[in-house]
């Protein structure tokens, strides 16, 4: 997290999410989730990143997705190009940890890839 | 006796009559056609039900109210429906956000909605939610995080009374453009309100009846984007929000008996039930009748 936090947020405007809020974002089911860490933007913007480690790394993916679209849908009517952020957000994944990026930095942090 | 009583207590005034009865307490600012006010306290409340009519109260009666919550509360602000009061509020804003989004206030000033609630008390609180949560993967986390912000409200708001507004529909229009959002899916978190309010004794509030057509949706000319209410819709809210308060001295309003034939219903002396129950006065005087 700290490495992407640098790379993604050099500014550190993003702050951290209360981890038992985080389940109101991306909708694991209990249990899934063994470990997760998450950052966003304090303003309207829908910048973030997040960190999980997961169970059932096949599932996990679709997770991530259909949170996204639902933080899409919802930035839409207000924030079209917050929507497209999460349209165009990162997802990056090694074995059972995911990230997802949303912001500018997304694309070169897909590009750079998960170390 | 004493069950009933603090359950039910009817009564009515005639002004003209000269009862002796303190109408202080219960004369409000209407007053029907006839001059006689007849008002039901029921003080075992039922929190599943939303707030039934009451006589309307002042502008005042909202200085210390604060409308929390998403775009449809930023409505309340933007047709200055109720100046007098605050509103804690921002367009795409959801719960799950209300500690982290500084969206309240201007400029370099902004705060979060709880941070706003920490800086000052409010005597009421009208949670207007849900609707930018219909999206969410499970209700039931929806339910659980509901729950939460009532409980945290509790704790920082501890004088406040906590109104929790149920999400009304959308028009035929706005349905349309909104992919998430069905009657179905409304009507399935409209439920939790209702369980959370029985849960946690807060007050629904419930103003769809009034701003539906025949097939349960929107009017279309009380909304200008099929999800919002326009001024015209604002106008049918304030006088709803005026006329549906929580606060026991309003009561519960009546329809008024015909005064000439009324039964006079007041309480009865201290005592009385238990003499009567006894089968006979013990000298106390019988209260008056009216025929």
């Amino acid at each position: 997290m700290e490495q992407l936090s640098r790379k993604v947020d050099p500014e550190q405007t993003l702050v951290d999410v209360d981890t038992d809020q985080i389940d109101a974002f991306y909708f694991f089911a209990p249990g899934e989730v063994l470990d997760q860490q998450m950052k966003m933007a304090a303003d309207t913007r829908a910048d973030q990143i997040a960190v999980f480690e997961v169970s059932h790394p096949d599932e996990a993916r679709k997770v991530i997705e259909s949170s996204l679209a639902a933080m899409q849908q919802q930035n839409a009517n207000y924030f079209p190009e917050e929507a497209d952020k999460l349209e165009h957000a990162c997802i990056l994944n090694d074995g059972a940890v995911f990230a997802v990026v949303v912001g500018e930095q997304a694309g070169a942090v897909c590009s750079a890839g998960l170390k | 006796m004493k069950k009933s009583l603090s359950l039910l207590l009817s009564f009515c005034l005639t002004g003209c009559a000269g009862q002796p009865v303190d109408s202080s307490a219960i004369l409000k600012e209407n007053t029907t056609p006839k001059g006689c006010l007849c008002y039901r306290t029921i003080t075992e409340f039922d929190y599943s039900q939303p707030l039934a009519e009451t006589a309307p109260v002042s502008d005042e009666f909202f200085s210390d109210t604060a409308f929390l919550g998403d775009s449809r509360a930023v409505g309340v602000f933007d047709y200055e429906v109720f100046p007098q009061s605050d509103v804690l509020a921002s367009i795409g804003l959801s719960i799950n956000q209300w500690q982290i989004k500084k969206v309240i206030g201007e400029g370099t000033e902004k705060q979060t909605v709880w941070e706003a609630l920490e800086n000052k008390p409010y005597r009421r609180l009208v949670l207007i939610v849900g609707y930018n949560e219909l999206g969410w993967e499970y209700s039931s986390v929806f339910k659980q995080k509901l729950g939460s912000l009532i409980d945290g409200l509790r704790e920082i708001q501890p004088d406040a009374v906590l109104l929790l507004q149920k999400i009304y529909p959308c028009s035929a229009k706005g349905y349309a453009r909104e992919k998430e959002v069905t009657p179905e899916r409304i009507a399935e978190y409209n439920a939790i309100f209702t369980e959370l309010a029985q849960e946690k004794r807060v007050y629904l509030l419930d103003p769809a009846p009034l701003f539906t057509d025949e097939n349960g949706d929107l009017r279309a000319e009380l909304t200008d984007d099929g999800v919002h209410l326009n001024a015209a819709g604002f106008k049918i809210y304030q006088n709803y929000i005026k006329t549906h308060v929580e606060e026991e001295s309003n009561n519960e309003k009546m329809e008024c008996i015909d005064p000439d034939s009324a039964v006079d219903r007041r309480l009865p002396e201290p005592g009385q039930a238990e003499r009567e129950e006894r089968g006979g006065s013990d000298g106390a005087v019988e209260p008056e009748s009216r025929s």
